[in-house]
């Protein structure tokens, strides 16, 4: 086996057993690896009827076939559950320095079943994995965990750590490598927690990488990497990082802003920008394995309220979340908060959603000092997200504490039915900060049919539609118009395939965006050996995708969940999309025509999934329906 | 005869605040954004909007004479 070691490790916790399970190359190559190697894991181990914090539920973690190659933006890896805050499957990938390692050390994933009976890590070293207890460090935040583990087990070793949030169950609770990369998405870190396991420490491997082809991968790295350095996107996220366009988004109406409420606001635009993050607070740029790009902030503020030492620095998502959408154009504020959200290991894009949809249902008077215990929730007012909400959402302390943890859907719905209208969520996963009426009407499209909820990344939707690349080897030369549903579907059948082998083979979506299908393709064959043609790599992307949905579908959820709230769907109030309409019924149901998908139970057809070699998975799930 | 001129203020957006700082651009005054468009220079390979009053203009828009412009650069992600 080539790129892959075709080496998963089984640890039960319960008893403490590790296993080696050894996968046919057939696996990789119809699952690819990654997100799609992991939902074919999860089909396999999980019980589909354990609750996701449950001592039976099962945390998969699984590199993509180019973890360990040195080349920009490929050392990543996915972690899949069913999420405690969906019920849905959970996904979430993550870079780093963890990935490698992890190949190096002979493997290609680890599934976690179990509970350890204390606080304890799982240590990788030498190849071999050991429970270790560490009492000592439950309770402590990531930063504090990290600094600890460090200690003890070397300078060079790359850790997975939960914070305080993971280990109280918050379902949007995150998992952080080295305490900067993060599994941000549907609650990992409190499965983590569930588990009893505050960390996955792996110590640095030796193992040197077999390519099928090593002079051509070799010539591609060679190639690629300067081509990647060079592209106009690379030098933005270098020079700005991920938020380096907030101010060009927010004039496209693509930044939601106050819970959703309005998509221009000049001011927020100016002071929240990436060059203004630069300007102000960044002391030096971070980056994953071998990526040249190195998009990471690492920020410092050194006086007023909101002063934090040199540390990560927020993301786009974590500025939006929680300066934009809660009304502060405060950029120290939005460093502090996120920086909190890290160490307790929180996700800044629920944590922010769920304190936003408070703020206005607390304005609007249907949520009162009696639901917040005394507290007034306000716009902008940052001292008590970062005093008081964000600390008691990680410790579900008090009832504004336990509420906001539940993120937004149930929060909601615990309050009063109704009071979902303000939550813009799909499958009861808070959407990320990109709002479809202005960033593009393919984006409602693409939060809609995400297996695992409103997702800009699981399909490359979001980069197609805003015409941030091209893959004319593969049909797509549309030219597309952001506000309409023209073509929409059409596109949205390929960004599915696309954004499937991309989490699967763990390419990161900014590096890649420079090359084109065919040398995504052609760097996967050449380290893996695959043999995919264009076709064969499309419909191993397909294939994963109907996979995961026919998963949900086993979860109990139907063509009915692929919606979003009234929120995302009404006119704009603001900005350039104004009194814009989302044609979002005809759309989703021409994606399932062209999908060949049922409308009703939201799965492929039969016909369908025997085509992708889904036998046994589509006589499952069709029988049951039956 | 030479045509009447106008003066068009011309500022950057995200990640062109620093490439295209704040400064007048001078234009027959028959201009259209094609024509603005034509006079900016800023990096190969980006694709740029122009917003008046927040709000988006086609090329062929005609500009005034006191407009302020926004060009916004089209990277999308985050």
């Amino acid at each position: 086996m080539y790129g892959n070691t075709g080496k998963i490790v089984y640890i039960n916790c319960s008893t403490g057993k590790t296993e080696v399970v050894s996968l046919d190359e057939d696996v990789y190559k119809k699952f690819i690896g990654g997100s799609g190697l992991a939902a074919k894991l999860f089909w396999d181990y999980a019980d589909f009827d354990a609750d996701p914090l449950s001592e039976k539920a099962v945390l998969i973690f699984t590199n993509g076939p180019l973890a360990g190659v040195p080349l920009s933006g490929t050392s990543r890896m996915s972690a899949v559950a069913r999420s405690p805050l969906t019920g849905a499957l959970a996904e979430s990938s993550c870079g780093g320095y963890f990935p490698p390692q992890l190949r190096y050390a002979g493997y290609d994933g680890i599934i976690i079943s179990g509970k350890c009976t204390v606080p304890s890590i799982i240590h990788i070293a030498h190849g071999s994995f050991n429970i270790v207890s560490s009492e000592e460090l439950w309770g402590k935040t990531v930063g504090e965990a990290y600094v600890k583990i460090k200690e003890q087990y070397g300078e060079r070793s790359r850790t997975l750590i939960i914070g305080p949030a993971g280990e109280h169950g918050v379902p949007y609770a995150c998992i952080l490598s080295d305490a900067h990369h993060a599994f941000g998405r549907c609650g990992l870190g409190a499965i983590m927690g569930s588990k009893n396991i505050k960390a996955i420490v792996i110590e640095p491997h030796q193992t040197i990488m077999k390519y099928f082809e090593e002079q051509k991968v070799k010539s591609l790295i060679k190639e690629l990497t300067p081509r990647i350095k060079e592209y106009i996107i690379s030098q933005v996220l270098h020079e700005f990082g991920s938020a380096g366009n907030l101010e060009g988004h927010m004039y496209t109406g693509d930044v939601p802003i106050k819970n959703w409420t309005s998509n221009f606001n000049e001011e927020m635009a100016e002071k929240l920008t990436g060059s203004t993050l630069t300007e102000k607070y960044l002391t030096k740029t971070g980056t994953c394995a071998y990526c040249v790009v190195a998009c990471k902030r690492i920020v410092k503020v050194d006086e007023g309220p909101y002063s934090i030492p040199e540390g990560p620095g927020p993301e786009y998502e974590t500025v939006a979340a929680l300066g934009c959408l809660l009304g502060s154009s405060d950029l120290a504020a939005v460093c502090k908060a996120g920086r909190l959200c890290n160490e307790f290991g929180l996700d800044s894009i629920s944590t922010g959603a769920t304190i936003a949809w408070a703020m206005e249902a607390f304005e609007k008077g249907d949520l009162t000092e009696k639901d917040t215990g005394g507290i007034t929730l306000r716009w902008g007012d940052m001292p008590t997200v970062i005093d008081t909400i964000i600390p008691s959402i990680a410790r579900k302390e008090g009832p504004l504490g336990q509420l906001l943890s539940k993120g937004s859907r149930l929060a909601a719905k615990s309050i009063n039915n109704n009071l979902i209208k303000y939550t813009a969520q799909s499958k009861g996963l808070e959407a990320p900060m990109h709002d479809p009426r202005g960033g593009g009407h393919g984006h409602a499209l693409a939060y809609a049919v995400s297996p695992r909820g409103a997702c800009h990344v699981s399909t490359a939707m979001h980069f197609m539609e805003t015409g941030a690349c091209n893959y004319p080897e593969i049909g797509f030369e549309f030219d597309l118009e952001a506000l309409t549903d023209e073509k929409k579907p059409e596109t949205m059948v390929l960004a599915t395939a696309i954004g499937s082998i991309e989490n699967s083979a763990c390419f990161c979506q900014y590096a890649d965006r420079s090359l084109t299908f065919a040398e995504m393709v052609g760097i996967l064959n050449a380290v893996s050996g695959y043999h995919y043609s264009l076709q064969d790599a499309l419909d191993a992307g397909w294939r994963i995708y109907h996979l995961k949905r026919l998963i949900n579908h086993r979860f109990g959820l139907r063509a009915c969940d692929d919606a979003l709230t009234e929120r995302m769907l009404e006119p704009a109030r603001d900005g350039e999309p104004q009194g814009i309409m989302i044609n979002f019924d005809s759309m989703i149901q021409r994606f399932y025509e062209l999908m060949n998908m049922d409308n009703v139970e939201g799965v492929a057809t039969v016909d369908t999934l025997h085509k992708y070699g889904l036998e046994q998975e589509a006589a499952i799930v069709w029988k049951k329906r039956k | 005869m030479e045509k009447e001129k106008i003066g068009i203020t011309v500022e950057g957006a995200g990640v062109l605040r620093k490439e295209l700082f704040k400064h007048t651009v001078t234009l027959d005054c028959d201009a259209r954004v094609e024509d603005l468009a034509k006079k900016i220079k800023i990096k190969k390979g980006l694709q740029i909007a122009f917003f008046r009053n927040g709000k988006r203009l086609n090329r062929n828009v005609k500009l005034h004479d006191g407009d302020t412009i926004k060009v916004v650069p089209l990277v999308f992600g985050g």
